[in-house]
């Protein structure tokens, strides 16, 4: 079975990623708030788009800011708080949309029979707590699976211990998979929650409210966002770039890497778009569609080790995949695929049913409504997904470490080597090359967004 | 349980998987159609052996950093498991021992002197460790701290002929010091600011039969060359993959004819160079096969002259005949 050295770092790294997500969660009220005052995210995209690109920066980034601004703090109490200033937004974005379709009717239904506070807890907290629950369930699914704030931290929790292994037994693949049993049951319990809330929040849409906003409280409460957003994101990466030599150690970054870079960003670009065309090829089937929610948690539940030793036991035998980059995007789809596939459904749903029929009515065939009527006109979502998945894909480490090829450089790695060896002026130039890769997502995430509004 | 193993054009994880199924054969014929254009492949020229594979058993490797042979022709290796391994001359496992401490971080340099100490840079504990070809501990000197008799992290050590001990270290304090044969702190060699850059990242050591101390300052790209008094005799190399240029020179060594070896991390090759600082030649190219290399951490010169490199990322150490 497994050892009681595996067993502590599995209950080190729940207490980790509980408390984190304790601590985003209270981050995230403020965003909350002003999510919860929209009708729809797309009236608000570039906040929106603002709070998600934290999300598409490596965690470890900011990790590598704030050591720079709180050296004296406790490695544990830096890795919670590192974790909860990267994940707030999911919290803030999905509650605020729970508030927002139904939280907000009920509790002002309530206001005219009792008091603002009473009003709250008697009609807003219980129809609050299915959005609390998958949000707080799907931060602790990252951060269980998350290994590089940790080890910037000097902290080992289980899935370094997972990668660690992989590295150590090469192809053999059965060796990770007894050992990675804890942590994917534990993954799988809490992706099981979230789904099944997820699937019972669908009944409280039917009360969803109408658009205000614009409020005085509504305005502080941006005001309280952008306060966060500076504290929690900004403010580390302008501590990373705050220094004098910044040009000269982007400039060498640049002379020594480039081709590292270059590279990534093609297999990262790359993986994006695979990434969607699978996500779109089942979209188009309803067989797929009605399996893709489903798929969508396997694949974001993997943890990185296993997924990364999986795809080397299976692609060994078939050196022109295994030598060269079409395992790496295959891993990368394989661990971000899911984001794909969620914006090939979006792009699908955004459609009237009406336009659907009216198209079939003038003669187009089935083919040409798919991509015609229901892809073509939102390929600023489907381009977002393929953005989103290539940001990912560019500052993924853990399933990367065991399928890169000699033939690709890989920019992560770099980063992560270069804080091993203590480089700072490459450390600091490559993590901002990263934080630049994940803005072209983020602004066409705003567009995406903006268009659907 | 000793093995060498006289690979035929495969790949470490390749080896441990046992025979290429024949859909890999198949599809091996189409790499243009999957993954492009693959550069030819190259006659593993000069390779004479190679041992290894990736993995915790005896004879395997994960992530090999440091290499070192000693006189008798045994070859001494650290990998990233903080084991020291004991190979013979010819490959063949004889020993290992783990570093009494290893969760703060792995030894990244090995040397053996004459009379087969076998000194272990325990880099991340900030000193030194000393033991017998067997693995038995005789002394550990150094400390953490940027004082005198302390280190950071440190890289390398070498022997010059009256038993002095020079050491090299990094992390923000990077620096070469002196040590007694009996490790007593004697001075800080070099230090700062050399031929107009700071040391960045001495990552290896070694002493010709000149009596002279060959550095290679790794983030710099380039080799130093000191008498045993500190003073600069030499410096050449720059950023590149070019004949005379280097990427990351992650180790040096001083050949029988004078020369010096360079391992290249970034480039992935070897390359030699006369004392005044022109490229001989160079050996290797990034990739998987026999002849080419992934990520070279160390190379070691063997008592006939034969060049032991460690192929990092492919977990495994070749044999070259040069």
């Amino acid at each position: 079975m497994w050892s009681a050295r595996q067993w502590g770092l599995l209950k080190d790294t729940v207490i980790l990623a509980g408390a984190a997500v304790a601590v985003a969660v209270v981050l995230s009220l403020p965003a909350s708030y002003v999510v919860g005052q929209t009708r729809r995210l797309s009236t608000r995209p570039i906040l929106v788009a603002l709070m998600a690109l934290p999300l598409l920066l490596p965690p470890m980034v900011y990790t590598f800011g704030w050591q720079r601004l709180a050296a004296a703090l406790p490695p544990r109490l830096l890795c919670i708080c590192m974790w909860a200033a990267w994940g707030w937004p999911i919290p803030a974005l999905i509650v605020g949309s729970g508030w927002a379709r139904a939280g907000r009717a009920g509790y002002e239904a309530a206001l005219l029979s009792t008091t603002a506070g009473s009003a709250f807890v008697r009609a807003g907290l219980p129809l609050l707590w299915r959005p609390l629950a998958i949000s707080g369930l799907i931060l602790l699914v990252l951060f269980l699976g998350e290994y590089t704030v940790p080890h910037a931290c000097g902290l080992s929790v289980y899935a370094t211990d997972l990668l660690g292994l992989a590295e150590a037994y090469g192809p053999r693949a059965i060796e990770v998979l007894w050992p990675s049993v804890p942590l994917v049951g534990l993954l799988a319990i809490a992706g099981g929650l979230a789904w099944l809330t997820w699937r019972g929040s669908a009944d409280d849409d039917a009360g969803a409210a109408g658009a205000t906003g614009g409020s005085r409280r509504s305005r502080a409460a941006i005001a309280g966002v952008i306060v966060i957003l500076g504290l929690t994101i900004v403010t580390p990466i302008v501590r990373l770039a705050w220094h004098g030599s910044i040009l000269e150690w982007v400039d060498l970054a640049w002379q020594t890497y480039r081709v590292e870079l270059l590279q990534s960003v093609a297999v990262s670009v790359v993986s994006g778009l695979a990434a969607v065309l699978m996500g779109t090829g089942i979209a188009m089937h309803s067989a797929g569609r009605r399996l893709a929610v489903g798929w969508a948690v396997v694949f974001g539940l993997l943890p990185g080790a296993l997924a990364g030793q999986a795809l080397v036991a299976a692609y060994l035998p078939v050196p022109p995949v295994y030598n060269h980059w079409p395992i790496v995007v295959f891993c990368h789809v394989a661990r971000f695929g899911w984001i794909g596939l969620l914006a090939a459904l979006l792009a699908w749903r955004q459609v009237p049913p009406d336009l659907v029929q009216q198209a079939r009515a003038d003669g187009a065939d089935a083919l040409a409504v798919d991509t015609h009527v229901r892809l073509w006109p939102n390929w600023p979502t489907l381009l977002c997904g393929a953005g989103l998945v290539a940001a990912l894909s560019l500052a993924d480490i853990t399933a990367i470490s065991l399928v890169r090829v000699p033939s690709v450089g890989t920019i992560s790695l770099t980063l992560i080597e270069k804080m091993h060896r203590f480089e700072e002026g490459m450390l600091v130039a490559l993590s901002l090359w990263l934080v630049a890769a994940a803005l072209p997502p983020a602004a066409l995430m705003a567009v995406a967004l903006r268009r659907r509004g | 349980m000793g093995r060498r193993l006289n690979i035929p054009v495969r790949t470490a994880r390749a080896r441990e998987a046992g025979p290429r199924p024949w859909l890999g054969r198949l599809l091996a014929l189409l790499p243009a159609l999957v993954a492009g254009c693959d550069p030819p492949p190259l006659t593993p020229s000069g390779v004479i052996a190679a041992f290894g594979a990736q993995g915790m058993a005896q004879g395997a490797f994960v992530t090999p950093r440091a290499i070192a042979v000693g006189p008798d022709g045994s070859v001494y290796v650290a990998d990233k498991t903080a084991r020291i391994q004991r190979f013979s001359p010819q490959g063949e496992y004889e020993a290992q021992w783990s570093m009494p401490e290893r969760a703060a971080g792995k030894p990244v340099g090995v040397f053996v002197s004459p009379d087969q100490r076998v000194f272990v840079a325990d880099t991340h504990y900030s000193r030194i460790m000393v033991y017998d070809r067997d693995g038995n501990e005789l002394a550990r000197f150094g400390e953490h701290g940027t004082g005198d008799g302390q280190f950071l992290l440190t890289t390398d050590v070498a022997m010059d002929a009256d038993g002095y001990l020079y050491v090299s270290e990094y992390g923000g304090n990077d620096r070469i010091s002196k040590w007694t044969p009996d490790y007593r702190f004697v001075c800080v060699l070099v230090a700062g600011e050399v031929a107009g850059r700071s040391l960045a990242r001495p990552s290896a050591l070694d002493i010709d039969a000149q009596q002279t101390l060959w550095v290679a300052d790794s983030c710099n790209h380039r080799l130093l060359r000191f008498d045993l008094s500190g003073r600069l005799i030499a410096h050449f190399g720059e950023m590149g993959d070019g004949a005379g240029q280097m990427r990351f020179p992650y180790d040096v060594s001083a050949t029988r004819d004078g020369n010096v070896l360079v391992c290249e991390y970034a480039n992935s090759r070897l390359q030699w160079f006369s004392p005044d600082g022109r490229s001989l030649r160079t050996w290797g190219a990034q990739g998987r096969e026999l002849g080419q290399l992934w990520a070279p951490w160390g190379a070691a010169i063997g008592p006939e002259g034969n060049v032991f490199v460690i192929d990092t990322l492919n977990c495994r150490v070749q044999v070259i005949r040069p």
